[in-house]
């Protein structure tokens, strides 16, 4: 409803974090003495409707478990924390005094700074990060989500996409391991491929499992987990040895070709169907609806290609399948994104480059701790791959540990990162709710605002940028921009930091476009456009719009896509990226595990207790596992199992279903009491360090049954 | 404002957020339910899709039968109802919903505080402890001219909302889908001069 109910009625408009920032989803809330009361789509907002989880944010607000005041630990890291309730100026002289001490004795580079979930406070940590003078920054995204793809597209393509919901020149689709029904994309992104197969756009999917996304495919490439190397090689093998590539581009834009098509050619569909589980006859039928239907478009996911031990090539090889078709930056076909709003430097979550001391960050690169393990990661990303952190505590090269949203879940054999926090000098975590699995092992915990309690970031859309209209914080919760900037001039560090005034950095911010705070509170609703250009027309490429010196060509060292990736040898790795078989199932481990697999109603771990309305949809951790599966284990439908791998065991309630395929058990990841990353062991992908977190062995019984 | 609600079982992606809209507008009680999204599944092959679970107002509705109080009748606008102020709380119209589509309040909010304790809460949003409700096809937006919160949350176009004499909730199913669903379809209230 759009009118206010009463004459007490306050409107307001937030942002939904539910899904970690990415759509972002604008709100449209009402309030009564500072009490949201309830929340509605934001009017003519890009993303145009909510999902449940949004809903789920409403309740968040006045759950009594909220965090309301700053908390410290009273007994040794990895007990019972006892926490002491203390004042901010306590808490933040607790921080300063072992952060300076840090910094006197061991150095800057020794204090880690982290961004999890949700992503808002990246712009302002990583000020306070390079302010300290700090190299080491990570994130969720550099631990185990985005960046590992991107790294692949910008070693093949030369730009970070995930590709791009279809337009109207486009034909057919290849949807790649990502079901936007239940999560990120552009939001409402399912409804857009609906009407896109309903007008004759021919959809291949490849997923392992069955999802309303395989629901809508014309043909559904049900892989094994990990094996997506094979399958593009089995696709570009078809594609080439049928001619049906587009072959001037292929000659003229794609670096190393010919050594692509050599090893494709081993790829026929039978020697892809040994090493996916896909049949030969499928795998034709996708190449040739993908080529015969062009242009083709494609959509991926962040993550899903990435969680195993050939992350990097595994969706580098996916990548060359539009290129080989000569959909990349055709009409209708993949878009180049352009370089977007000035001064962005990428999606909002980023933060703006000049705002986050991204100069001063990057020139501290030789301190970075993963410069040597994944060398050339830390020449691409300028987020720290965090998957060595035990590594480095041992060493003594950490000393200490701030974490915005931080979940020690996130890392494979949870345990070892758990230990590695209990060895620091000092460990802070900044979050909404206390979450044992990661609080039990810091020192200091402060509360967060939630959505509809802070000023900070802003939503940026293209050109478009809209402004939040807050509640006050419960309790004493601040911004976690505000923490970021009060801590750095708790740490001398003030004339950097905006004496921790969020509205001054959000000046700062919107100064560079010649937007004020007051323009987006006057326009509120219909946001503010920054005047300039829109995305680049297709076949930039071809007019020298790509690459930052004006030639023709993609932004690659090559000016091509690259099959062959100079970079990678450079760096001593294959130049193609080749097919790893993942681990094979065996008389100990049957089965194959993923995790990760969204359900609609969550995105992490944040949505279980804390949004009851979401946790009463389903409150206990469920194994999928097919009937086949099930019935030779004796494992009906909610019956209590034991799910174990190598690394690690958990105890879960069986979910009997054809969604996920026979010899594949899936499990969500994040629940405290059934932690599936401890599954996971620490065997990474030797270019992106990524953890193999859909690509484990392990087996599956009937609780107290035979083990 | 009478009218029908339409449920295509072939769009529906499981999303669940009709069920959490419901929840949102209508601030039922923890464990009250009146709108579910349930999977059904088929084998050979395998097929998955969602079903709408919450009450149809149907025509021999047999929760008004069961009432031993006369709580629930057909209201003006031809939705089953259940009057909160006559309901005893004995819970027969529950266990004669074919449907699952009624529950019984408890005590207690999501927070542990008494039921519907809160001020700003509209009069559609307070709910007594111990009496059963259901879904109410969102009567107090439908007057108003809005279709029910379900309807309007959901951006698959799975839920419909026209308005039409008498009020009736009809489910959409392709053949595939009857197929899935099998002997349930003849459960479902399927369009008129449809097979099922």
């Amino acid at each position: 409803m759009i009118q206010p109910h009463a004459a007490d009625e306050s409107e307001g408009y937030t942002f939904c974090d539910g899904c970690n920032g990415v759509p972002f989803c604008g709100i449209r809330f009402w309030s009564r003495d500072g009490v949201v009361t309830r929340i509605a789509p934001w009017p003519d907002f890009p993303t145009p409707a909510l999902c449940a989880k949004a809903y789920g944010t409403l309740q968040r607000l006045r759950h009594p478990d909220r965090l309301l005041h700053p908390l410290r630990r009273t007994t040794p890291k990895g007990q019972d924390p006892r926490w002491e309730r203390i004042s901010w100026d306590a808490a933040y002289d607790l921080a300063a005094e072992q952060l300076e001490r840090i910094r006197r004795v061991h150095g800057p580079h020794a204090v880690f700074f982290y961004v999890g979930d949700p992503k808002e406070p990246r712009a302002a940590v990583q000020r306070l990060a390079a302010a300290f003078g700090s190299a080491n920054y990570g994130t969720e995204s550099s631990t185990a989500c985005r960046r590992a793809a991107q790294l692949a597209e910008q070693l093949t393509y030369g730009f970070p996409t995930l590709g791009n919901l279809p337009g109207p020149l486009t034909r057919s689709m290849l949807i790649w391991g990502t079901n936007p029904a239940y999560s990120g994309q552009p939001y409402p992104c399912h409804e857009e491929l609906a009407a896109a197969k309903a007008r004759g756009v021919r959809l291949v999917v490849v997923d392992p499992r069955q999802t309303p996304t395989t629901r809508l495919a014309d043909v559904h490439l049900a892989l094994r987990p990990a094996t997506d190397a094979a399958l593009a090689a089995g696709l570009i093998h078809v594609i080439l040895r049928e001619g049906w590539h587009d072959r001037a581009f292929c000659e003229h834009w794609i670096h190393g070709f010919d050594a692509l098509s050599a090893y494709a050619a081993g790829f026929t569909p039978e020697v892809t169907e040994r090493h996916t589980g896909v049949p030969a006859a499928k795998v034709v039928e996708a190449a040739r609806l993908y080529a015969r239907s062009g242009p083709g478009g494609l959509l991926t996911s962040a993550q899903s290609t990435t969680h195993n031990r050939n992350a990097v090539n595994n969706h580098r090889a996916l990548l060359l399948v539009p290129a080989v078709c000569g959909y990349v930056d055709a009409p209708g076909g993949v878009a180049f994104p352009g370089p977007g709003l000035e001064g962005m430097g990428g999606p909002w979550a980023n933060g703006p480059p000049a705002f986050s001391l991204r100069k001063e960050l990057l020139a501290l690169r030789a301190h970075r701790l993963d410069l040597e393990a994944f060398p050339l990661w830390a020449e691409q990303m300028f987020e720290v791959q965090t998957n060595l952190l035990p590594e480095w505590v041992q060493a003594g090269k950490v000393k200490a540990f701030l974490g915005w949203g931080l979940n020690a879940m996130i890392w494979p054999e949870t345990h070892v990162y758990q230990e590695a926090l209990d060895a620091l000098d000092f460990v802070l975590a900044v979050d909404f709710f206390e979450r044992p699995q990661t609080h039990r092992h810091v020192d200091l915990l402060l509360p967060a605002a939630l959505n509809f309690e802070r000023r900070a970031p802003f939503a940026v859309f293209g050109r478009r940028i809209f402004g939040r209209r807050p509640v006050k914080p419960a309790g004493e919760a601040r911004e976690d921009w505000q923490i970021a900037l009060e801590l750095g001039t708790r740490l001398g560090l003030g004339e950097r930091l905006f004496h921790g005034d969020v509205d001054q950095a959000l000046d700062a911010i919107l100064g560079q476009w010649k937007v004020s705070r007051a323009d987006l509170a006057a326009a509120q609703v219909g946001g503010v456009t920054v005047p300039g250009g829109g995305p680049p027309a297709p076949r930039a490429h071809e007019r020298g719009a790509m690459r930052p010196d004006g030639q023709p060509g993609f932004p690659t060292p090559t000016g091509k896509i690259q099959a062959v990736s100079v970079e990678l040898e450079r760096h001593g790795h294959p130049g193609l990226p080749e097919y790893r078989p993942p681990p094979a199932p065996d008389a100990r481990f049957p089965l194959r595990l993923v995790s990760g697999a969204r359900l609609p109603h969550i995105t992490h771990s944040k949505w279980r207790k804390d949004a009851p309305w979401l946790d009463e949809l389903g409150s206990e951790p469920l194994v999928q596992v097919h009937p086949d599966d099930a019935e030779p284990r004796g494992i009906r439908d909610g019956a209590p199992v034991v799910l174990w791998s190598a690394a690690g065991e958990l105890r879960a309630q069986a979910n009997v279903t054809v969604s996920t395929p026979p010899g594949v058990v899936s499990m969500m990841h994040g629940w405290a009491q059934a932690n599936v990353n401890a599954l996971v062991p620490r065997e990474l992908d030797p270019i992106s360090g990524f953890p193999p977190l859909k690509d484990v062995i392990c087996e599956l019984s009937v609780a107290g049954g035979p083990a | 404002m009478s009218g029908q609600l339409t449920f295509d079982v072939d769009a529906c992606t499981g999303c669940l957020t009709c069920a959490v809209a419901c929840k949102h507008e209508n601030r039922t009680p923890p464990g009250v339910a009146w709108l579910g999204i349930e999977a059904r599944e088929a084998r050979r092959p395998d097929r998955i899709l969602w079903l709408r679970r919450s009450c149809v107002h149907c025509p021999d509705a047999p929760c008004a039968e069961a009432c031993p109080s006369g709580a629930i009748r057909r209201g003006a606008g031809g939705a089953v109802e259940i009057r909160a102020e006559i309901c005893q709380g004995c819970g027969s119209c529950a266990a004669a919903c074919p449907r699952r589509a009624i529950a019984l309040a408890g005590e207690l909010d999501y927070f542990g505080a008494p039921l519907s304790a809160e001020p700003w809460l509209e009069p559609h949003q307070r709910h007594a402890p111990g009496r059963a409700s259901k879904c109410t096809l969102c009567e107090h937006r439908t007057t108003a001219g809005l279709a029910p919160a379900c309807v309007e949350a959901c951006s698959g176009g799975a839920l419909r909302w026209q308005r039409a004499a008498g009020s009736s909730v009809v489910y959409l199913a392709s053949t595939d889908a009857r197929a899935v669903l099998g002997s349930e379809t003849h459960s479902l209230p399927l369009p008129e001069g449809s097979s099922p």
